[in-house]
């Protein structure tokens, strides 16, 4: 009898005894790359970066261009595409406002992604100090661009820069603050890169094409630093930072730094729609881009698509209450593979204009309008050289060449204090709003100070 | 801890010899109903002792037992008959029970007790009440108004199951799982809902929690229910501690059929029935003067004008309602069963076909199930029984619910598209486009596929060990274990011609879903009974351990060859998800029951657990319990013929809550760029304190049964407190980490059950049976260490819930937004889904002796719901009524509400949604022995005949097809969203059943 409960006991024991740690067996944690990091570990960090600061593209173009017009969502799913978006209803934006996430967050996680990379390049031994400056001025550079799409969504609510403490995040500093900081930040990546050597120690995706060296990334830096200058209204910064940026007067404009989208398991062009789709869901040329546009201007035929059936959707109708057909489809992607240059040398040509005019260089500011006139196919400007009249003049050759660029148009308006009805074509009734409320966690995190 | 244990589980043995042993006598005799019948299979027990014996098929019995001592004659259904031994012939008569004080219900993991000595109100369903009635698809769905304190919830109509249910309120906010831990015969088995990816297809991945909107079924719509003998269901804390750190959101244990003694009984049940859509909107009827309404007199409105006057002219104008969910469904259900044995094994084995279409074309269900449960007496001490279940079960679900700008839900396009609309395919096949929306619904019906298979192996064992047994002690030791081995195949398929596709890059989207879950249980109990003088105390203590291995791969194929849906044919592959998960946990118990002569019956006891799901995978926590039921009636002084019963109970216990899978870990995912791959920072941070949830009820009962227990009454309240609540800490959205789960609320659930039952009326031709059910439950945050959050849904302004403390988890609130403490979170609150209470109310009348009527109403009073099934009517013109002016101020009151809404009032699509639902309703007609006797020479034991219906009875004030309806499907919180879903459906069969 006792050898049988022995015999049991041990059953007992045997299958209850010990359970192996389990860890992620589906993912690498966190803690592996934070702690001396291999090249390989920084290099899958690097392109981690890329697919993060890729993200804010899609909602910057479509919801900044639906509030400056440039655009109207004909997404057929869900009303408050068109409710909202274009403040049928409302005059002010709300906290945690639809559909707004994706220009505010997804920046957010891109800067999340750049200071873990900072972190490990810090905290590992495989790299030489030239090696490290290359890793960080990339990463320095990335995250102020991207730190600009919550400052334009947010303006004067002001945003966050000292993000690296989850749980002891720096304070939302007011939008003059954060734009500064922001500027600082690429001026650090600035050094690092001029401290990083010749060559990166890592790959880039073919986006970077021409700019995958540090001398080539302080080009995309100072493009950057550029945008950054002019919306401080720093304009002998601008021109300076131009200086030493990819601009070139005598080359293609296309020219500049790409998000690459591909087929699965990448991610796809998030702007291309199929010519003359079928569908209620599609992102539609305002109308007043093609009334306004002048007498054989080359971007018209080169960006908008005359669809044979219009889109119709209730929402957008005019005053009489009647839809407004949706006739004009973006043109500009050949296939859902196509890169997306997120910073052109057309936009920093413009910007030279634009900071020309403020300095006092008119001349300088008319060549390069009349640069961008007739490359699209028009005679020179022969307008009013007043201040106000060529910054209109800037401001409608802008929202031709950026047209559905992650929203300039809105951007720009406000940045020169000409966000209103003259400017912004109400046909479909609405408001314009200056900004976007703050987001709800973040208020919740002040609160819980 | 082992060791301490061992020594106790020694001192236990060894501490209690046997005590007297005197003159024993041989007694025998019949034991028969009150109508003659001969009882087979009744426990006859030697009073204090755990010796005893069975009734044979004459009913018969035979023991060797002291003289004057007493023996007790227990058997389902009837009254338990004690009786001293006078003489060595004792015939017995056993009354029968109608209010099942008498059955055996399970009171720890290797015991049992006897409901009239229990101190929690465990609730059970037999099979009688559980398929007798009627039809069900799912084992959830029967249970629907039989328990009190259960709500459930379906997820929508679509055939395959999918249902919500919530035992006492809530008992967590989103850690680990909100649904009850099912165990059938032991085996812990899988209730997961499998992602299909079909939010990913149709692109309805715009709410907070996407993968939560495949309207996926949860797999225990598996099971078949008529295998089932009796369903208990533990639904707090304070019944449920010995299951631990998994029982949080209750417990329902699962008995399947097991065979009795005696020669084989073959039975053969066979329904056929139909099932037919229910409270269909009418859709709006369009004319010219609507059509102006809707879109002006420009050119929009001429162009539909024209279109219009085309369909009158071609005879096409629809009601789509009807076209797409008019189908009568077909249904059938064929049960065969064997069962029998005798002295040493008993059988049961059955098998089952049940195919059911749905009321939209190209759905349905189907299921195969073979069952063999067998039972061995090795020796006279050792028993094994083993029971073993193949499923195999199908469903096509169709694409109904929520979608994003891709057309793929049926219910959506029809919100959008008018009466007039050019849809029918052509004399080719070829379906048109829909001008009014992104596809076709009627080519998304016929053309493309959402389907789920699975395949699946239930095996259990019990191994019963009767190690030693005299008078007054017994100890035995049981060995059970299980093994749950599933297999899952999901398909959701657009072909390459669906308008929608070719409005894609690369046209046609399949996805593959395949998981593979294994889950394998074992447990060794020694349990030990004994007497001290007039109490008597059985003591248990054993380990537990729990394994989980699932292997999900979900792939994508876009731009497919013509009608190809096989991932070779695909230009585009991708892999959406691949997941191993492997979960351990272990658990050590400790149990105590002491029963001083049926009066007082006390219960202590305790689990330690452990789980790899826990931040520390190392760490015991401890979840006691402590109950006590005091039948007054037992004692000498209580001498009442009206009350004949009088229990006073009450009991205390808490369970555990996990945290989820992977949230315990901080890991970077992958993500493909230009052809290199990129590692991401994941957002989900790790809180380092993170412990897991634990709930702890008490409970208080009164059970009074009155004329000998021919009424009888029960009342329990209870208050069950969640105490470190796992939520999802939002840190500032700009530092990168958008969640961490932390220990960070207190959540309190108060309620009330109460039931009465009997037989109000009994005579020779007719008898009634009733019983009445009502409960309530309240929740409240009673604390939250987070900042307040909404919760659920598509944002506030399509209304959402809240996390706040002093409100319900289950309050609804929307746009506008405020301030101040009548703002949670900032918003307007609208409503609450939890009912105010829920009644329910079952018949049973016996009358001309054969025949049967029962039927179950069930009232929910109370609660709210999101609509949003009617806010898209009304941005699509189609709801009933849409251009009428109720206040004649020009705007069309379709238009009106919707532009409410858009001006910042939620409330508009808040709506009721109390209904009064007539569940089941069955007549049925058992022939007469003496009609029996003579035909076929009496090969039949029993046929039976009979018609029933479920559901066929709906009344609600809530505007849409059923107010039981989730868009996320089983959720704690954030179910009770309406997005276009699957219309549920009546169903009606006629059934048949052999037996002989």
């Amino acid at each position: 009898m006792k050898r049988i409960y022995i015999f049991l006991f041990s059953i007992l024991f045997v299958f209850a005894c010990e359970i192996d740690e389990v860890v992620d067996p589906n993912n690498p944690s966190l803690a592996s790359v934070l702690d001396n990091a291999s090249k390989a570990e920084l290099q899958v960090l690097i392109t981690g970066l890329e697919t993060r600061s890729r993200g804010y593209y899609e909602n910057a173009t479509e919801m900044f261009g639906t509030f400056g017009r440039e655009v109207y969502p004909y997404f057929g799913s869900d009303p408050r595409f068109q409710n909202e978006w274009l403040g049928l209803e409302i005059t002010e934006t709300y906290n945690d406002f639809f559909a707004s996430g994706d220009s505010y967050i997804l920046p957010y996680l891109a800067v999340k992604q750049a200071n873990i990379l900072i972190q490990s390049v810090e905290n590992t031994e495989a790299l030489t100090a030239e090696e490290a400056a290359g890793y960080t001025g990339f990463a320095k550079t990335i995250k102020g661009h991207q730190l600009l799409y919550p400052l334009m969504q947010q303006y004067q609510n002001g945003i966050r820069i000292d993000v690296e403490d989850k749980l002891n995040p720096g304070p939302i500093l007011p939008y003059d603050e954060a734009l500064a900081e922001i500027r600082n930040i690429l001026d650090d990546g600035l050094q690092d890169l001029q401290a990083a050597g010749s060559s990166f120690d890592f790959q880039l995706t073919s986006g970077y094409l021409g700019f995958d060296s540090p001398a080539g990334m302080i080009e995309v830096n100072r493009a950057i630093a550029a945008r950054a200058a002019l919306y401080a209204e720093d304009y002998s910064g601008a021109l300076t930072a131009l200086e030493d940026s990819f601009m070139d007067m005598d080359t293609s404009f296309n020219i500049g730094p790409a998000h690459v989208f591909g087929n699965p398991p990448d991610v796809s062009n998030p702007l291309f729609y199929p010519l003359n789709a079928a569908t209620s869901t599609i992102l539609i040329v305002h109308p007043a881009l093609i009334e306004d546009a002048l007498p054989g201007d080359q971007r018209v035929v080169n960006k908008f698509f005359q669809r044979d059936d219009p889109v119709i959707n209730n929402n957008i109708s005019d005053d009489n209450g009647d839809a407004i057909p949706g006739e004009y489809q973006d043109a500009r992607w050949p296939s859902n593979t196509t890169n997306i240059t997120y910073i052109r040398n057309e936009e920093l040509i413009l910007i030279y204009a634009e900071a020309s005019v403020w300095e006092g260089n008119t001349q300088d500011a008319i060549d390069a309008i009349n640069l961008i006139r007739n490359t699209w196919g028009i005679a020179d400007y022969s307008g009013g050289t007043s201040n106000d009249e060529l910054i209109d003049e800037i401001l409608f050759q802008r929202r031709y060449s950026l047209w559905a660029e992650a929203g300039h148009r809105w951007i720009d308006l406000r940045r020169t204090d000409r966000l209103n009805d003259t400017y912004v074509d109400l046909r479909s009734g609405g408001n314009i709003f200056t900004q976007v409320a703050r987001r709800v966690s973040e208020i919740n995190w002040e609160q819980n100070q | 801890m082992k060791n301490k244990l061992l020594v106790f589980i020694l001192f236990i043995i060894l501490g209690f010899p046997g005590l007297l042993i005197g003159q024993e006598i041989n007694v025998s005799g019949v034991v028969t109903s009150e109508t003659g019948e001969e009882l087979t299979g009744v426990n006859v027990i030697i009073e204090g002792t755990n010796r005893g014996t069975v009734t044979n098929i004459d009913g018969e019995y035979s023991l060797t037992v002291q003289e004057g001592s007493t023996l007790v004659f227990t058997f389902v259904g009837f009254l338990t008959e004690k009786r001293e031994v006078t003489g060595s012939t004792l015939n017995v008569t056993l009354t029968e029970d109608v209010t099942a004080l008498e059955e055996v219900v399970i009171s720890g993991l290797a015991s049992n007790v006897k409901r009239s000595n229990l101190a929690n109100a465990v609730a059970t369903i037999d099979n009688e009440e559980l398929t007798g009635k009627t039809v069900q698809q799912t084992v959830d769905n029967a249970m629907y108004g039989k328990i009190p304190g259960v709500n459930m919830n379906a997820n929508g109509g679509a055939p395959g199951g999918g249902i919500n249910v919530q035992l006492r309120g809530i008992s967590t906010l989103g850690a680990g799982s909100s649904q009850p831990l099912y165990i059938v015969d032991g085996v812990y088995v899988n209730n997961s809902s499998f992602r299909t990816g079909r939010s990913q297809v149709s692109g309805a991945t715009g709410g907070q929690s996407s993968a939560t909107q495949d309207n996926a079924a949860n797999r225990i719509a598996d099971l078949n229910p008529e295998d089932i003998e009796r369903i208990e269901v533990l639904k707090g804390p304070s019944a449920a501690a010995i299951y631990g750190t998994r029982a949080n959101a209750g417990v329902i244990i699962i008995t399947t059929k097991k065979g009795t003694k005696g020669k084989p009984t073959i039975r053969i049940s066979q329904n056929v029935g139909f099932a037919q859509g229910q409270n269909f909107q009418n859709f709006d009827d369009w004319n010219p003067d609507k059509i102006i309404a809707y879109f002006g007199d420009g050119d929009a409105g001429q162009a539909e004008l024209q279109k219009y006057n085309e369909a009158v002219s071609e005879n096409r104008v629809a009601d789509w309602e009807d076209v797409i969910y008019g189908e009568t469904a077909l249904l059938s259900k064929t049960q065969l069963s064997v069962s029998g044995g005798n002295e040493r094994t008993t059988y049961f084995v059955s098998g089952s076909i049940q195919n059911e279409d749905g009321i939209i074309k190209n759905t349905g269900f189907e299921r195969y199930s073979i069952r063999a449960n067998v039972t061995q007496k090795l020796f006279d001490n050792l028993k094994i029984s083993i029971a073993s279940n193949y499923l195999k079960s199908e469903s096509d679900r169709g694409f109904t619910g929520n979608q994003n700008n891709t057309g793929g839900s049926m219910g959506y396009a029809l919100a959008y598209t008018p009466s007039y609309a050019d849809l029918f395919p052509d004399e080719f096949g070829n379906y048109p486009n829909n001008d009014y929306f992104n596809d076709n619904p009627l080519a998304i019906r016929d053309l493309a596929e959402n389907r789920y298979k699975t395949s699946r192996f239930i095996t259990s064992f019990d191994l019963d060990w009767d190690i030693f047994q005299n008078n007054t002690s017994y100890l035995s030791f049981s060995l059970s274990g299980g093994i749950d081995d599933l297999t899952g195949e999901s398909l959701v398929y657009f072909p390459e011609i669906l308008q929608h596709q070719q409005a894609e890059a690369n046209p046609g989207d399949v996805t593959w879903g395949n998981t593979h879950a294994v889950n394998t249980n074992l447990q060794g109990i020694f349990v030990f009974g004994t007497q001290f003088g007039s109490i008597s105390s059985t003591t248990q203590a054993g380990v537990v351990r729990l394994d989980q291995n699932a292997d999900f791969l979900l792939t994508r194929g876009r731009g497919l060859a013509g009608g190809q849906n096989n991932m070779e044919w695909a230009s585009v592959v991708s892999v959406l998800d691949q997941t191993r998960t492997i979960i351990t946990d272990l658990g050590w118990i400790f149990q105590e029951e002491l029963n001083w002569e049926e009066k007082l019956i006390g219960t202590v006891g305790v689990r330690f657990d452990k789980s790899t799901l826990n931040y520390d995978q190392d760490k015991y926590y401890a979840f006691p319990k402590a109950s006590l039921a005091a039948n007054l009636h037992n004692f000498d002084f209580w001498n009442s013929s009206t009350v004949s019963q009088l229990k006073l109970r009450t009991a205390y216990g808490e369970t555990g809550g996990l945290p989820q899978y992977e949230n315990t870990f901080e890991s970077l995912t992958p993500q493909v760029i230009g052809g290199f791959l990129g590692g991401q920072v994941g957002t989900r941070g790790v809180d380092p304190d993170l412990v897991p949830e634990t709930a702890s009820e008490i409970e208080f009962g009164a059970d009074i049964g009155f004329f000998n227990n021919q009424i009888q009454f029960e009342a329990t309240y209870y208050i069950k407190t969640v105490r470190d609540l796992i939520l999802d800490l939002e840190p500032a959205e700009s530092t990168g980490i958008l969640a961490i789960a932390t220990n960070a609320a207190d959540l309190e659930n108060r309620g009330i059950e109460l039931a009465i039952s009997g037989s109000p009326y009994r005579s020779d031709n007719f008898e009634w049976n009733t019983r009445l059910l009502w409960w309530r439950n309240r929740s409240e945050l009673t604390d939250l260490q987070i900042p307040q959050q909404t919760v659920g849904g598509f944002g506030p302004s399509l209304g959402s819930y809240v996390y706040a403390e002093g409100y319900s988890p289950t309050t609804i609130i929307g746009t506008p937004s405020g301030e101040g403490e009548d703002f949670p979170a900032g918003f307007t609150v609208y409503g609450d889904r939890q009912a105010d209470f829920d009644m329910s109310w079952y018949n049973s009348i016996v009358f001309l002796k054969n025949f049967e009527l029962s039927f179950l109403f069930h009232w929910k009073k109370g609660g709210q719901n999101i609509n949003l099934s009617s806010l898209l009517w009304d941005d699509g013109g189609t709801t009933p009524g849409w251009d009428n002016d109720a206040n004649n101020d020009g705007t069309p009151d379709g238009l009106e509400r919707l532009l409410n809404w858009a001006g910042g009032n939620t409330g508009v699509y808040i709506q009721d949604s109390d209904y009064l639902k007539l569940r089941e309703l069955g007549l049925y007609y058992r022939f007469p022995q003496e009609v029996l006797e003579t035909f076929a020479n009496g090969a039949f034991q029993n046929i039976k005949v009979g018609l029933s219906a479920n559901n066929i009875l709906l009344w609600t004030p809530y505007e849409s097809y059923d107010p039981e309806v989730s868009n996320f499907g089983s959720q704690p919180v954030s179910s009770n969203i309406e997005v276009t879903p699957y219309p549920s459906s009546r169903r009606y069969f006629f059934h048949v059943s052999f037996e002989f």
